[in-house]
């Protein structure tokens, strides 16, 4: 008898609590909505000393010539307010062609593809939505399919987040749609957040289809690229769900081509800017614009990569301090790589896709201006299922082509 | 019971046998008379035994290595055709609708199927060395046995295409194709090893 009082006791406490987390977070809302600044609600995550601590390690590592030891991992290129700021005004930059062209022509590449598959009401969560141009593109035609759907853009940078928003609130139905706005400060390389971020779909959405995103070439930032797409769609793509993402192209693999992926790069200066602001931010080392690289290599049938390299040209060996206080010896002749990217031979890489078990349901190509007839760079739009779309039953046209006697 | 007498192999008993055994003995037996004839005579007459020594051994050359030498130009023409053949089939795999890099098809269609004809020639009429070609004998088989169940699995999934053409139904279908355990890996690895072969590498290369 005493038992069941306390149940019953311990259950009217819960509920209390629950009923007074909805007050505040009704309150929340309404305070949001009756206001002309611009709050916005976040989800963080990210254990801002741990990743501290991370960075700092990736720059501790020994000396290398050729940019493959120090490093600044993807990521923390784009953390804090400083390289956010530099990212925004790069991405207009008239002399970065790359990143102001794909935001300019994703909303050709986008319609083509959405009017091929418009009939399917989408929640949408993006991974990195960086200057956010893309997605209000992107949400202007999901909304209006579903126009209860969650918009929850994930980055580990609450300034990449905040900047990412400043185009979604331009949106007509943005008053509405507040409301079902979630930004998530989070790490999305990393495994465990991935399941955090699973685990927090699940309870938000349910079974309700979901549309991942990875644009303006994300994925190429990523040493281990096809590996964190790969990881993604195991992690998060259900047979309803689908993964968009966007690459930049090569349509050779040649070293003339790779010079001159890393000319486009090295021809802006507010995109230097941008690249180093991640070492000023984070270090106290007194930065040479002048000790820039910028190398382009063919990766063997499969992509050209660009190299942005920071490298000690001075006769002097310095000494770096990191947040966290340690020192870092930095001899003349060693690097820190800055940025890593890349640009796609498409075939190779829909190839290494199928193989990670994801398949191109439809695709979107926009080829940019030629610097020889041939040879052309270009952007892609491609939506991805997972192998396991579609799979509820054993059919006919599935069993066609397994292996004899499996 | 006394053990049952082990089987004569079928080479012994063809017909083909006997009769280069009768003809090369024959042969053989004749030329050696006529050098015996040759070694006794003395003068003009030896000049008869001469000419039919010549004459012998222009059979015997005539009969063993013409066969030889005809033999060796079968294998030759036989493997550059395979050869030819197996690049042909790599090129379609590359292409679409097999090429990786190519996105679901929209519509149904008729797919492209691998060639077989100069590997199903070369297998039946023996043109290979028993000895020299059995590792490639042994891959062309495994070869053939893949490609036409792979051609089979072509012909039913354009049936399905075209009876039931949904876009489940045409997703299943790329899907299952182009997939990492799907028959494309498979039979590119194939065509790579068998055209890496020193025979067909040499019979290509000339």
């Amino acid at each position: 008898m005493g038992d069941r009082s306390d149940l019953a006791r311990g259950m009217a406490q819960m509920d209390q609590q629950a009923r007074e987390q909805l007050k505040l977070l009704r309150r929340l809302e309404k305070v949001i909505s009756e206001t002309e600044f611009s709050w916005s609600l976040c989800l963080v995550g990210e254990d801002q000393s741990r990743k501290l601590n991370e960075l700092a390690a990736e720059l501790q590592r020994p000396f290398s010539a050729t940019g493959d030891e120090k490093r600044i991992v993807s990521g923390y290129s784009y953390w804090g307010i400083e390289p956010a700021v530099n990212w925004q005004r790069a991405c207009t930059d008239p002399n970065y062609p790359v990143m102001r062209d794909g935001i300019e022509t994703f909303s050709r590449r986008w319609r083509s593809l959405h009017s091929r598959h418009s009939d399917r009401p989408y929640h949408y969560i993006s991974l990195g939505p960086g200057t956010g141009e893309k997605d209000a593109v992107v949400l202007a035609d999901l909304q209006r399919a579903n126009p209860e759907m969650y918009y929850v853009p994930v980055d580990m940078s609450a300034e990449m987040l905040r900047l990412g928003l400043r185009p979604i609130k331009s949106l007509p139905f943005f008053r509405q749609f507040r409301n079902q706005l979630l930004p998530v400060q989070l790490d999305f390389s990393v495994e465990e957040n991935v399941a955090e971020l699973n685990e927090l779909r699940g309870r938000l959405i349910g079974d309700e289809p979901v549309l991942f995103s990875l644009l303006g070439n994300t994925m190429a930032n990523f040493d281990e690229d096809v590996e964190l797409v790969e990881r993604l769609s195991k992690q998060l793509l259900r047979p309803q769900d689908r993964l968009l993402v966007e690459v930049a192209t090569a349509s050779h693999l040649d070293d003339r081509m790779a010079q001159q992926a890393a000319r486009e790069y090295e021809t802006s200066w507010v995109f230097r800017e941008f690249v180093i602001s991640a070492l000023r931010q984070n270090t106290d080392l007194s930065v040479n614009m002048n000790y820039v690289r910028f190398e382009g290599v063919v990766e063997e049938g499969r992509s050209l990569v660009i190299k942005v390299i920071y490298c000690n040209q001075s006769a002097e060996d310095l000494k770096i301090v990191l947040p966290n206080r340690s020192e870092v010896h930095f001899p003349s002749g060693d690097t820190i790589r800055l940025l890593i990217t890349r640009k796609y031979q498409l075939k190779a890489l829909a190839g290494a896709l199928a193989k990670a078990g994801l398949f191109v349901e439809s695709e979107a190509f926009t080829q940019f201006q030629a610097y020889e007839r041939a040879r052309r760079f270009g952007m892609d739009l491609m939506l991805l299922s997972s192998s396991e779309a579609g799979n509820g039953h054993d059919t006919a046209a599935r069993d066609v082509f397994r292996r004899p006697g499996t | 019971m006394s053990p049952r007498p082990a089987p004569v192999p079928s080479w012994l008993t063809a017909p083909r046998t006997w009769i280069m055994l009768v003809t090369a003995g024959s042969l053989t037996v004749a030329f050696v008379v006529s050098a015996v004839w040759w070694s006794r005579s003395a003068g003009t007459s030896r000049f008869e035994p001469a000419v039919q020594i010549l004459g012998l051994l222009g059979g015997i050359t005539g009969i063993v290595a013409e066969r030889w030498a005809a033999g060796r130009e079968r294998r030759a023409e036989a493997l550059q055709a395979i050869g030819e053949e197996l690049r042909d089939n790599r090129k379609i795999l590359a292409s679409p609708p097999f090429s990786a890099g190519a996105a679901q098809p929209a519509r149904r269609q008729v797919y492209p199927r691998m060639n077989l004809s100069a590997v199903n020639a070369a297998l039946s009429s023996a043109v290979l060395s028993p000895r020299r070609d059995e590792a490639l004998a042994g891959m062309l088989h495994d070869w053939r046995n893949d490609a036409e169940i792979f051609n089979h699995q072509l012909s039913l999934a354009e049936i399905l295409a075209f009876t039931n053409g949904s876009d489940e139904v045409l997703r299943d279908l790329h899907q299952g194709l182009h997939s990492a355990d799907g028959p494309l890996e498979r039979m590119q690895e194939h065509l790579t090893a068998l055209l890496a072969t020193p025979p067909l590498t040499a019979a290509l290369a000339r």
